[in-house]
């Protein structure tokens, strides 16, 4: 099965989460970047 | 033919042949590709432990040069971590929990596909690094798993391949953790609302969204130890303004959740398989979905335990002293919760509870080390040595890996429709059970006796403990043939399994996956089932 | 072949005649080392507390499943208790299991909070040593005397069944002296870490972190590096000699003496004669260097290049002194300059140059080297 298979609400609700998570995944990112900007400005 | 009669097969038969495979988008089929992995993996990063053992079996050097030594430490622990455990649950993931919630698929079913597809990729640039050196690649890898600056800095090419594999490996655990939650939270059947989902979907539900957050720290750490090493920078060079410390935050601040990415889908196999074999319902259902959010909020804010020694401020060491301490808050519930589901129960001994019943005992232990490690005075001194190795061994193999060997033992008949043999499955636990504590519980006294830990050779006042724990790690290790063996007496045949072989299986569950014949459909819920 | 055989037979051979005989069986632990200072002997209560909680944690896990196990077992067709979890039990145990938990963490961590305070304690010393690790040998430099003792791995051949134990240059404190340690690292991370006078702490380079310690007892204390820094991180042991104040000052005048002696014969610009510098060299060479590369100048490739008719060792001498003087970065190789003195670079690199038939002829003086820095 794939996602051609699902209907279309789901499938866009599916989308809807997936890209938040993974806008979670850069929000992580960012915090160790400003981690690490402000160690090494110390 | 007719054009139904082609639709009808497109849907209902797996497709033949290696293609089925390479491109599959069902579930079951890269649950059970994960699996074989992971099994794989298994037998790798064991391998590396068993020459680890031989070595220590003796003072001196026999088999392995010292940085050949910790390259073998440094992949061991990669490969057991990021091979064996992630895959083998993110495999039991894969199955179970569109069959546990009631879907026909995963929510991202092509997403499914890439992730796995990069394990192996991952792995085979974790082995090019181990090759590497032997073909005029610079110097092994022999900072351990947690491959501190500046020694990382040092090493040679299989460091870039290994910062590589890290950052493939943090793609295909963040694509899986993605699909996972999406899956979790869209997919459900009508009426299977969230406080009715089984144990383990809570617990990867959780584990998914800790990979998510932690995995880009890593892939960070990773990639600023690549540009220092290659490029000019000086992250983690204090000659270069850097701070070779600022590194081992960022380690830890992915490495110490990592832990409960590890241990937490094991507590949702303990979840079912407890109260299953007990026959009465999960005792504190409620408590240990927020004992489970607690200890994932709790387990992000408390990495510098891992770094007592570096010399931080006293405010921020007793910070992360208590943060540590409370841990045990949550652990402690989860444990007491599993002890009182057996408590007036009316439980049966099949080879997943008596794993269950022994991971309630040792992983009880290891919480105690870990409650004795957090306190920083005593830290001070255990810190790098076997006593931490003994810890977090008692930690992740019966937490971890103990909890995965319940969960194949328990969902192989729905898996393969097949019965495993039971005596079979019982030797296994007595077998390994007794090979680990024989290998771990004397490394508790090394360390204490003031044995560091990644040390190729040691002085003879040692010896008694190397020697009682490598014949362990020997008996512990060819347990695993058995393992295998018993795996593929089922796949091959064997008693039929009923759709529910447990008895107590739907007790207090929904339990969806055991209406569902067994090995299920190709395609698992066609109509989504209701939940009352 | 053969010989990768003998090796595993002897080994075997070696630690069952120690336990047969019982030398090694005497210190034969389960235990931290009998603690001798205020520091570790408060760290030692500390562990017996909270393994004594363990302990009792564990037995009551143990009783528990036990009891349930016998109990409440469907082969005694015990009825399972399907209300068990609505009880008030069942409804209250979230909250008064964490509240118990709760006692004992808060009970552990103020004991443990104080234990810490005392670790951290800032008293004025009467001796500071500063301790820097170096791939693989540790530096003490008595920072009141301005002596500096460099003390490596004592060799199989002298040091017997207490290999990884002794080293060639113990550190020598004073008893009942309050000592405060300054720890940092030349090149990567490294941890002195001797369990009965002094807990741990990483030397990083750097940084500089401090602990302290009053030994109460006389006697010779043994330690390992405790942070994996690479190849010979296994052998870098720690060895702690405290001796009495007496005793103590009149070992720290002899080597101040020694220590002049020695810059004086740096100074006094004298030349010395290729024989003199490749005696001298020798010696230094088998104590820096061959770790690495080797008594005979093998090497380990790939990671620590043979010596023996290299480019640099037989090419270039200013090239030759850059390397070993200012490291090469990138590489597992040290910068020296920081660590010897002129006499013993020029003596090293003499020796580096003419020993293993490189033959180069070239006597490496002390101003050479001052010049080249």
């Amino acid at each position: 099965m794939n996602d051609n298979q699902q209907d279309a609400a789901l499938k866009k609700a599916n989308r809807n989460v997936a890209l938040l998570l993974a806008g979670l995944a850069l929000a992580s990112l960012c915090l160790a970047a400003y981690g690490v900007s402000k160690t090494l400005a110390a | 033919m007719s054009t139904t009669a082609t639709h009808d097969d497109h849907h209902h038969a797996p497709p033949s042949g290696f293609g089925r495979w390479l491109f599959s988008t069902n579930h079951k089929d890269i649950g059970t590709m994960y699996l074989i992995f992971s099994l794989v993996m298994l037998f790798l990063g064991g391998g590396m432990a068993m020459l680890i053992r031989a070595e220590l079996y003796f003072p001196g050097l026999q088999f392995l040069e010292p940085d050949l030594f910790n390259n073998m430490v440094t992949t061991h622990a990669l490969i057991m971590v990021f091979g064996v455990v992630m895959p083998a649950a993110a495999g039991m993931a894969n199955w179970m929990i569109p069959l546990q919630i009631g879907a026909p698929d995963m929510a991202l079913p092509r997403l499914n596909n890439l992730s796995f597809w990069l394990l192996p990729a991952a792995a085979t640039l974790l082995i090019l690094s181990i090759i590497v050196p032997f073909f005029g690649g610079g110097a092994p890898v022999n900072t351990g798993w947690t491959l501190y600056p500046p020694l990382s800095v040092q090493a040679g090419m299989g460091m870039d391949l290994l910062i590589f594999t890290l950052h493939v490996l943090g793609i295909s655990s963040i694509l899986a953790a993605i699909n996972i939650v999406t899956t979790i939270l869209n997919m459900r059947a009508p009426g299977l609302t969230m406080m009715k989902l089984p144990l383990f979907v809570w617990a990867w539900l959780f584990t998914a969204i800790l990979l998510i957050m932690i995995m880009p720290a890593l892939a960070g750490g990773v990639t600023m130890l690549l540009f220092d090493r290659h490029f000019g920078t000086s992250f983690f060079d204090a000659a270069g303004g850097g701070d070779p410390v600022l590194f081992q935050h960022l380690f830890w601040f992915f490495g110490h959740p990592e832990v409960y990415v590890l241990l937490l889908p094991s507590i949702g196999v303990l979840g079912i398989i407890v109260p299953t074999f007990a026959r009465k319902p999960l005792f504190g259902y409620k408590s240990l979905v927020w004992g489970m959010g607690v200890l994932l909020l709790l387990g992000m804010v408390v990495w510098a335990h891992h770094q007592y020694t570096i010399g931080m401020s006293v405010a921020a060491t007793n910070y992360f002293m208590i943060g540590t301490i409370l841990i045990s808050i949550p652990v402690g519930l989860m444990l007491f919760n599993f002890m009182f589901t057996m408590w007036r129960g009316a439980m049966t001994f099949e080879t997943p509870m008596l794993f269950a019943i022994a991971i309630i005992m040792m992983f009880s232990f290891a919480g105690t080390t870990g409650v004795m490690l957090a306190v920083v005075p005593a830290d001070l001194q255990y810190h790098d040595t076997y006593f931490v190795v003994a810890h977090f061994h008692y930690a992740l193999i019966p937490g971890a890996l103990f909890g995965l060997y319940a969960g194949v033992f328990f969902w192989l008949p729905k898996w393969t429709g097949h019965m495993y043999n039971e005596t079979l499955g019982k030797i296994f636990f007595w077998w390994t059970t007794i090979g680990f504590n024989l290998t771990f519980f004397p490394q508790h006294f090394s360390g204490l006796a003031g044995m560091p830990r990644r040390i190729v050779d040691y002085s003879v006042q040692f010896v008694e403990f190397n020697q009682i724990s490598s014949i362990g790690a020997f008996i512990f290790g060819l347990s695993h043939l058995l393992f295998v063996y018993i795996i593929i007496q089922t796949v091959r045949g064997g008693p039929k399994a009923g759709d529910m072989p447990w008895e107590g299986a739907q007790i207090g569950t929904p339990g969806l996956e055991w209406t569902l014949s067994s090995p299920p459909p190709f395609h698992s819920f066609e109509t989504p089932p209701t939940v009352k | 072949m053969l010989n990768r055989l003998r090796k595993p037979c002897i080994a075997f051979a070696v630690p069952s005649l120690l336990l047969a005989s019982g030398t090694a069986f005497a210190e034969y632990k389960f235990n931290l080392p009998e603690p001798v200072s205020p520091v570790t002997k408060e760290v030692f209560d500390l562990h017996m507390l909270t393994a004594t909680v363990a302990l009792i944690i564990m037995v009551l896990v143990t009783l528990v499943i036990t009891y349930s196990i016998f109990k409440f077992r469907k082969s005694k067709d015990y009825q399972a208790d399907q209300e068990f979890h609505n009880g008030w039990f069942g409804t209250w145990s979230w909250l008064f299991v964490p509240a118990i938990v709760l006692g004992i963490d808060l009970t552990i961590a103020g004991s443990a909070s104080s234990t810490f305070d005392l670790i951290e304690d800032k008293t004025p010393a009467d001796l500071t040593v500063k301790v820097t690790g170096s791939q693989w040998k540790w530096t003490y430099e008595y920072m009141e005397d301005d002596v500096k003792i460099v003390s490596s791995l004592l060799p199989k051949e002298e040091a017997g069944d207490r290999y990884l134990r002794m080293v060639d240059n113990p550190l020598y404190l004073p008893t009942d002296r309050r000592v405060r340690f300054l720890h940092t690292a030349t090149d990567v991370l490294h941890a002195w870490w001797v369990p009965a006078i002094a807990v741990k702490k990483d030397s990083i380079p750097g940084y500089i972190n401090e602990t302290w310690t009053i030994i109460e007892k006389e006697g010779n204390y043994h330690g390992q590096c405790a942070e994996n820094c690479g190849t010979g991180h296994a052998f870098m042991p720690i060895q702690v000699n405290a001796i009495s104040g007496d005793k103590f000052d009149k070992w720290m005048s002899e080597q101040k003496a020694i220590t002049l002696a020695k810059a004086a014969e740096a100074a006094s610009g004298k030349v010395l004669t290729l024989d003199e510098l490749m005696a001298k060299g020798e010696e230094l060479y088998n104590k820096n260097c061959s770790a690495c590369h080797k008594a005979d100048g093998s090497g380990l490739p790939p990671v620590f290049p043979p010596l023996k008719g290299s480019v640099i060792a037989i090419g270039d001498i200013s090239e030759h002194l850059d390397v070993v003087i200012n490291g090469s970065s990138g590489t597992a190789m040290a910068a020296w300059g920081k660590q010897l003195d002129d006499l013993e670079l020029a003596a090293i690199i003499t020796y580096e140059r003419n020993a293993w038939d490189n033959n180069t002829g070239d006597a490496v003086q002390p101003s050479d080297v001052k010049a080249a820095r």
